[in-house]
């Protein structure tokens, strides 16, 4: 760090930065708008497809998903009121959470279907990898508005890449290779708002899609598997389904068949025999827009795109209202999580993108997840609470918090 | 205000970060988009073929076998049912894709739990040479030639095994228990050719219009009865549409038909009558040293039913409810084994010996060359053109009558007839004649497939085969063995006289012309069936024999060849006196010793019965069994005995004549 005045300290002394900036404090109705509709499609969507998974017990996942959203709404309330401003400062210690979380999980959690990703809590298992992509905007985040002013520099870029890729490369160990993949993107939603000179960023695409070729053909050809088989074989599988016969076609083809049976309208809770029958794998977590496309058809599931665009749209709006570039950042890269995720599992469940285990937000069942992304939301209403530009208070409407 | 300008904690320019935005914004709208045409196809456009993969992937049509009808005896008596059992099968197309580790896997732990070889070994297939366990083997090469067919691994699998699959059905895409339906033969090898076996319906019989409409994997009669009356036996299948979940389980049933259980075909034939005729058999070729196969064939005179059947050596049927490996099939069946699938009594055609001198008596009557008192001397042998014609044993007979030449089986004179009916041309004489009037030289149209026509020989015959040889051996480039390239002499019709030469007949034909003369001219079509029941015992259908031909049979000929037949079988001298002298009945009965170039005589005995109630005509063969009176003629006691209630005696004849 230098001995150079802090600039931060000079901005402070012109512009507070605590408090409401007008009276009555707005928050975004359409992202509630939005994630209402969305956590009421996915409680009646676990609560039909899972009737029959826990024997005696057929509201087990609907329950538990409630108490998830209850839990993740209280979260986000208690974080739009709070100040995200101050979080900033933090960076250092949300990194440091983030690597140790990730390496305790890598030593010590449980094993899951071949995975690591569970460290066990009282109420529930959490996924350290879920809570570490809002830890790593935020690290992220602080890190590019301490280094504002030589955000230009080849120095910077390559500390904000070593930010984010050193614990990606932690979590694709564990092993969670969709998760890592979030990571990434978070990093390219931060290069992009934070103002990194156009010509690293097209250098370091340039350098990713050397390293995917190099991960995906060149090393395995000499023998030397970067991924595990099953990842590689998923992730070049699904371009060529038949020369993958393993499981992973089969949940795709059965994901394909949900999905184009429903047709326009859906073949309703009863005839939704792909979900009924359980020929759809796992059908609440990460193959549950299957079981909307199945029931609802087409109008259903174009509904749920519709629900997460919205969504998507208000949280990049963000970007160039909020009141300063942390906020901005952050609003980006929580845009990036979103953005990232609906596309690549949506994708995984149309056989469009390969299956790499990522949650659909707000829909997938899991506490994890839910949470992670209630805290997201949260963070985005601070933002939006504390943003300063005219035109968001054009459009807000008036509701106290 | 902030000012952009300056502002450390803003991007640089909010212009770039704008115009950045509004880069990213397009590209997640581009991308959504790519969700919402992707889901378009999926849905809208071709929606309507994954609703058929949905359906095709929770509705199985299962086959409900239906049992076959039973074969019961005239009293009602069960000699062929049906009983249920599991099947473990293979669907090819529900198995892992094929080459790929988890297919064999498949196979390897069903190998291990059916106790089968493991062992990986080298397996020819239409795509390559594979190493592959001898199951996995299996199922592929049969799969490649039923595509859609069920592979069956193991018909009669025990409970035990059957729950194993049905446990981890998970672990075993593809392989399947079904309920199946199995021949059960109580009487193990009695009557087996006869019976016949089943089988499921193979590549080639499915495209023939004899099974059309019959789905592929379905069992039907194979041979004998089973195949004769199949349409009769064989019952509807019915099928049941299942609602079944990932992992196979069936959830509800859909839609239903009940397999309809085939129909109870009731026969003509007599349990007693066909135990007694097998043992018979086996005791014939017990007396005769060296014996390779007999036969026997018991028919009421009157109407053409067929009492009893028996072929031997026989079999029990019942081993082909296990798989039987190909060599192991071909030491049970094949020629070590003496063919015993062969239904000797009407598949094998033979030289009847003098059992034909009747044929011979009455085309010589019919044409007046003699009467029944025409006396002609026997010295032992006769010279017909160059070649000297023998008795058996040379044995002179002196002065004989049609009577007494029956009788004492006098070569001579019979030797005399053929030389005398010779008819050089065409057709042949009154003899061949005789013998077509008869139904020699072709199907007696009996209800069980694979009947022998046998052979008349005649002048055309011999010059016809003449030609077949020139033709085959000019392609083969070598001999067939069809003809021995000579013209027809008149030595030709003096050994037909007598039953040798070029003639053959079956034990069925031999009994249907013996029956005409028994029933005054009625040349009968045998009939094993009587009737096609429902199980409540209810006839759906007689099953009647076609009008017999009829043949002017002049009485008092009749008379005369049946004195001769009697006092064969009954007078001293009577070549089957010693085993029929003390039989309590009139009986008609002929003996014959049959000449086989290489290989130790043929016994024969043919009879008749006379009774109001229930009159008898058998006829017995003996290959390699030798002389007539010998094997065959105490075998037809033993019939004739159980058919007429009395206690069985083996009697076995000394007479050395042929």
């Amino acid at each position: 760090m230098s001995t150079a005045v802090n600039p931060r300290s000079i901005e402070q002394a012109i512009q507070p930065r605590s408090g409401p900036v007008r009276r009555g404090p707005k928050v975004d109705l359409w992202i509630i708008l939005a994630v209402v509709g969305l956590i009421t499609i996915s409680l009646v969507t676990i609560a039909s497809a899972t009737r029959d998974d826990v024997a005696g017990n057929p509201g087990y996942y609907l329950t538990r998903q409630g108490i998830y959203f209850l839990l993740g709404t209280v979260v986000a309330v208690l974080i739009a009121r709070f100040d995200y401003g101050r979080l900033e400062g933090m960076r250092r210690a949300f990194w440091a959470l983030l690597i140790a979380a990730n390496i305790f999980v890598l030593l010590f959690a449980a094993d899951t279907r071949g995975s690591s990703r569970w460290i066990s809590l009282p109420f529930f298992q959490l996924q350290p990898s879920e809570l570490g992509k809002v830890l790593l905007v935020l690290a992220l985040a602080g890190f590019a508005v301490e280094y504002a002013r030589s955000i230009a520099t080849l120095a910077v870029t390559a500390r904000l890449c070593a930010i984010a890729l050193i614990p990606a490369c932690i979590v694709m160990l564990q092993p969670d290779l969709g998760t890592s993949l979030v990571y990434v993107a978070i990093l390219g939603a931060v290069l992009l708002t934070a103002g990194t000179p156009t010509r690293h960023l097209v250098a370091l695409i340039a350098l990713g899609v050397a390293t995917a070729v190099m991960v995906l053909a060149v090393l395995p050809s000499a023998g030397i598997n970067v991924l595990h088989d099953y990842q590689l074989q998923r992730l070049t599988g699904f371009v060529n389904p038949s020369s993958d016969p393993s499981k992973a076609t089969y949940q795709v083809n059965q994901s394909l068949i949900a999905i184009g049976s429903g047709q326009r309208l859906g073949r309703g809770e009863a005839g939704s025999t792909q979900t009924g029958l359980d020929f759809l794998p796992e059908h609440h977590t990460d193959f549950i827009f299957a079981v909307i496309g199945e029931r609802w058809g087409f109008t259903g599931a174009a509904l749920v795109i519709a629900l997460y665009a919205l969504l998507v749209w208000r949280a990049l709006r963000l970007v160039v209202v909020a009141r300063d570039g942390f906020g901005a950042i952050l609003a980006c890269g929580i845009a990036a999580i979103l953005a990232f995720q609906i596309f690549v599992n949506i994708g995984m469940t149309l056989g469009i993108m390969p299956i790499t285990g990522v949650p659909l937000p707000l829909m997938s069942y899991g506490g994890s997840s839910v949470i992670v992304t209630f805290i997201c939301l949260g963070l985005l209403q601070s933002v939006h609470l504390r943003a300063a530009d005219p035109a968001a208070a054009a459009v807000r409407t008036r509701v106290r918090v | 205000m902030i000012e952009p300008t300056g502002d450390p904690g803003r991007a640089p320019s909010n212009v770039r970060l704008g115009r950045r935005m509004a880069f990213v914004g397009g590209v997640i709208l581009l991308l959504f988009a790519l969700l919402l045409l992707r889901l378009w196809y999926l849905q809208v456009l071709d929606g309507d073929n994954y609703l058929a993969k949905a359906n095709d992937n929770q509705v199985r049509d299962v086959a409900l076998a239906a049992p076959r009808g039973r074969i019961v005896d005239r009293a009602g008596r069960v000699l062929v049912d049906s009983r249920p059992a599991n099947a473990i099968v293979v669907v090819p197309g529900r198995l892992p894709e094929i080459g790929s580790p988890e297919r064999e896997q498949v196979a390897l732990k069903l190998s291990r739990t059916l106790d089968l070889e493991t062992a990986p070994e080298p397996c020819k297939l239409a795509s390559g040479t594979r190493q592959l366990s001898p199951l996995a083997c299996r199922i592929e090469r049969e799969s490649a030639a039923l595509p859609y067919a069920n592979v069956v691994v193991r018909k009669d699998a025990s409970t035990d095994e059957a729950g194993w699959v049905l446990e981890h059905k998970r672990e075993l895409p593809g392989v399947d228990v079904s309920r199946v339906w199995l021949r059960t033969y109580p009487e193990g090898p009695v009557g087996a050719q006869l019976f016949g076996t089943v089988g499921e319906i193979s590549a080639e019989q499915l495209g023939k219009p004899r099974f059309a409409g019959i789905k592929q994997g379905t069992v039907i009669g194979q041979s004998g009865l089973e195949y004769q009356y199949d349409r009769y036996l064989r019952g509807r299948d019915g099928a049941e549409r299942i609602q079944v979940d990932a992992t196979g389980r069936a959830r509800r049933t859909l839609r239903s038909s009940e397999p309809v259980p085939g129909k109870t075909l009731r026969l003509a034939l007599d349990l007693g009558l066909l135990r007694t005729g097998q043992s018979a058999l086996a005791t014939a070729m017990s007396l005769g040293s060296g014996a390779t196969g007999a036969a026997y064939i018991a028919i009421d005179p009157r109407d053409g039913s067929v009492l009893a059947l028996g072929s031997a050596p026989s079999f029990d049927p019942g081993v082909f409810a296990k798989p039987i490996s190909q060599s192991r099939y071909a030491e049970m069946f094949g020629a070590g084994a003496l063919y015993p699938q062969l239904n000797r009594a009407i598949q094998s055609s033979y030289p009847t010996a003098s059992t034909f001198k009747a044929f011979t008596a009455l085309a010589a009557l019919g044409e007046g060359v003699i009467t029944p008192a025409t006396v002609v001397d026997d010295p032992g042998s006769i010279k017909i053109g160059n070649v000297i014609f023998r008795n058996a044993g040379n044995q002179a007979n002196g002065p004989v009558n049609l009577a007494s030449a029956l009788r004492l089986s006098s070569d001579v004179y019979f030797y005399r007839l053929g030389a005398k009916l010779n008819t050089p041309k065409g057709p042949g004489g009154p003899i061949q004649e005789w013998l077509r009037r008869l139904g020699f030289g072709e199907e007696t149209g009996i209800d069980l497939p694979g009947e022998a026509a046998g052979t008349i020989p005649t002048p055309k015959w011999r010059a016809d085969r003449k030609v077949k040889e020139a033709e085959c051996a000019a392609k083969r480039g070598g001999p067939c063995g069809l003809s021995d390239g000579r013209a027809w002499s008149v030595g030709d019709n003096v050994n037909l006289s007598v039953g040798q030469g070029d003639f053959l007949a079956t034990p069925l034909q031999l009994a249907v012309a013996y029956a005409a003369i028994a029933n005054r001219g009625k040349v009968l079509r045998p009939r094993v069936a009587k009737d096609v029941r429902n199980d409540s015992g209810l006839v759906l259908q007689a099953i009647r024999a076609r009008p017999a031909r009829s043949v002017a049979i002049d009485a008092e000929d009749r008379q005369a060849i049946l004195e001769g037949l009697r006092e064969a079988a009954m007078d001293d001298g009577g070549t089957s006196a010693d085993v029929f002298s003390d039989f309590g009945r009139v009986v008609y009965g002929k003996t014959g010793t049959a000449e086989r170039p290489g290989q130790a005589d043929q016994a024969w005995y043919a009879l008749y019965i006379p009774d109001r109630k229930r009159p008898l005509v058998v006829v017995v063969t003996v290959e390699q069994g030798g002389f007539g009176a010998q094997s065959a003629a105490p075998a037809a006691r033993l019939i004739a005995s159980r058919w007429f209630g009395q206690k069985g005696k083996l009697v076995v004849g000394n007479s050395r004549t042929r």
